[in-house]
């Protein structure tokens, strides 16, 4: 059996699956926003380089059955997507004047989460 | 464009209003919250949702008004007929459904088991013998005037409305009308619990004066650019208590090439996809409606629709969305946003709905942690009115017509010219 976090070709990213690969917008959200910028930036330059790749890999699979390895693979790159907030829109964390815990909640996302 | 091509300096004429300063009062006051509670949310139409929401034949769902204290089930019966209910058990007043939404012929409470159909017909009631005298017939739950208007379903808390939903409307009825609404059945639902009052936020999504500032990194360069640093509006209207406005869109708007998540999130989107060809299809008879950026200029950002009292359904080049603002107390709200956005087909049209929701729930929380400061402000009492320009016209407005309404003994006289 196959315990690999990610698919092979991704092995690379694991150290990152715990603290980014995670199954809700909401706690992506959240997380990024607590985090310090020099630990989101570590996630995003190891992570954006591989964006690419990862999607063309994500593209084999049917996008509403996603093997485990793959999902957690797809949550890192919507993870990107919450640490290009950070890195590529506000240059900090969060928006400046919000207070942590982030007030906005999605209570239903984007189809397939 | 130069930037003084949009200087209106007419919307607040158009509105019917004077310049000058505004009473802050309505913002502020639990005794003015009292009289929005009764004449304001108890006799107005209120838009609850659309009829996508409950497609199936006995699908329902739960919505709350708190200022009002009401919980409404809404239903689609068996013959497909859409209808509001107060959610309250006929036996003892027990709140009936407890989830937001279901499916089910019968309906039954948690604390007695009495039965309901999505008709609202009392079906069952345990040791119905012991009850004596009870006719079923006049036993079922307690309706809502309720009216299915372009897919909204609308709701009017009074006994027997003083006032038609068609001429609740009116002439923004007529500049609504048949609209299409791309995506109906696939919102994303987001949900915001604020400390102001619930003008305030409505406020902050009436006017694009303040996206350059408060948004400067999120959206500042794609509402205004060097033609238009301020936010001037593009076009405002008016139609008894609703309001309309179009707002500036920067055409040149580019991502930077620092942005490389956000340029890979939309380079489908640049590059043209079959997915996409086919749903470009659809949207152009969105956007080929009258009402939608109905000056027709490329320079567009987005439109507000904000039926009164406090539904905002704004539309853009990608589509539709709309806002809630529920009163929760005179200083805190419950703010409800649904984006309506296609079903992603691909990884990367999923991929990119990712970055698009990030991006607008930025946005969001710009502006939603910015409320709570005005609230404060409003409450230190420290000012008894406003200043308002032009281009805010639509908060002058509404603050007309919801002290109008809150004045007037009548809805007849609330809607008189």
């Amino acid at each position: 059996m196959n315990n690999s976090l990610l698919p092979a070709a991704f092995a690379d990213l694991e150290a990152h699956v715990a603290e980014w690969a995670l199954p809700s917008f909401d706690a992506r959200m959240q997380h990024r926003a607590a985090s310090s910028m020099d630990n989101i930036r570590r996630f995003y330059d190891a992570m954006q380089p591989r964006a690419e790749a990862a999607l063309a890999h994500l593209e084999n699979f049917p996008l509403d059955a996603l093997p485990a390895a793959e999902q957690r693979l797809m949550h890192m790159l919507y993870a990107l997507a919450q640490a290009a907030m950070a890195v590529e829109i506000h240059g900090q964390p969060k928006v400046g004047h919000a207070k942590l815990p982030i007030a906005v909640r999605v209570l239903r996302e984007p189809l397939p989460v | 464009m130069a930037a003084d091509d949009f200087i209106a300096n007419k919307w607040t004429q158009l509105a019917g209003l004077k310049n000058g300063p505004v009473s802050a009062e309505s913002y502020r006051s639990p005794a003015f919250y009292q009289l929005e509670r009764e004449r304001v949310f108890g006799r107005s139409w209120l838009i609850m949702g659309r009829v996508e929401e409950i497609a199936k034949p006995h699908s329902f769902m739960v919505k709350e008004i708190e200022i009002c204290e009401a919980s409404v089930l809404i239903t689609r019966d068996g013959e497909g007929r859409v209808q509001a209910f107060h959610n309250v058990c006929s036996h003892r007043h027990n709140l009936l459904v407890s989830e937001p939404q279901g499916c089910s012929q019968l309906i039954k409470c948690p604390y007695h088991g009495w039965a309901y159909g999505t008709d609202g017909e009392l079906r069952g009631v345990p040791d119905e013998k012991c009850f004596v005298g009870l006719d079923r017939k006049t036993a079922g739950l307690a309706k809502i005037a309720t009216e299915v208007w372009n897919g909204w379903i609308f709701i009017n808390l009074e006994r027997k409305p003083s006032v038609s939903l068609e001429d609740f409307l009116g002439d923004f009825g007529s500049f609504l009308a048949n609209m299409e609404y791309p995506n109906a059945d696939n919102p994303i639902v987001v949900e915001a619990q604020l400390d102001c009052n619930w003008k305030v936020v409505a406020d902050a999504f009436s006017e694009s004066y303040h996206i350059p500032v408060i948004h400067p990194e999120t959206i500042g360069t794609t509402f205004a650019s060097t033609s238009n640093r301020t936010g001037r509006l593009m076009d405002a209207r008016f139609f008894g208590p609703h309001r309309f406005c179009s707002m500036y869109g920067n055409p040149e708007y580019r991502p930077h090439d620092h942005q490389k998540v956000e340029q890979l999130a939309y380079s489908q989107v640049q590059t043209g996809s079959t997915i996409a060809a086919g749903k470009v299809g659809s949207m152009d008879a969105f956007l080929a409606h009258p009402s939608v950026n109905p000056t027709r200029t490329k320079s567009w950002s987005m439109d507000v629709n904000f039926v009164f009292p406090n539904f905002n359904l704004d539309t853009g080049p990608g589509g539709f969305w709309t806002h809630h603002f529920w009163p929760t107390s005179y200083h805190t709200t419950r703010h409800e946003v649904r984006f309506y956005v296609p079903k992603a087909l691909t990884v990367r049209e999923r991929f990119q709905q990712e970055h698009y929701l990030s991006r607008v729930i930025e946005v969001l929380v710009e502006d939603v942690s910015n409320v709570a400061r005005v609230q404060r402000g409003l409450e230190s009492g420290a000012k008894d009115a406003m200043f308002l320009q032009d281009n805010e016209a639509l908060l002058r407005h509404s603050v007309h017509h919801v002290e109008k309404w809150a004045k007037s003994a009548t809805v007849q006289e609330a809607m008189s010219e």
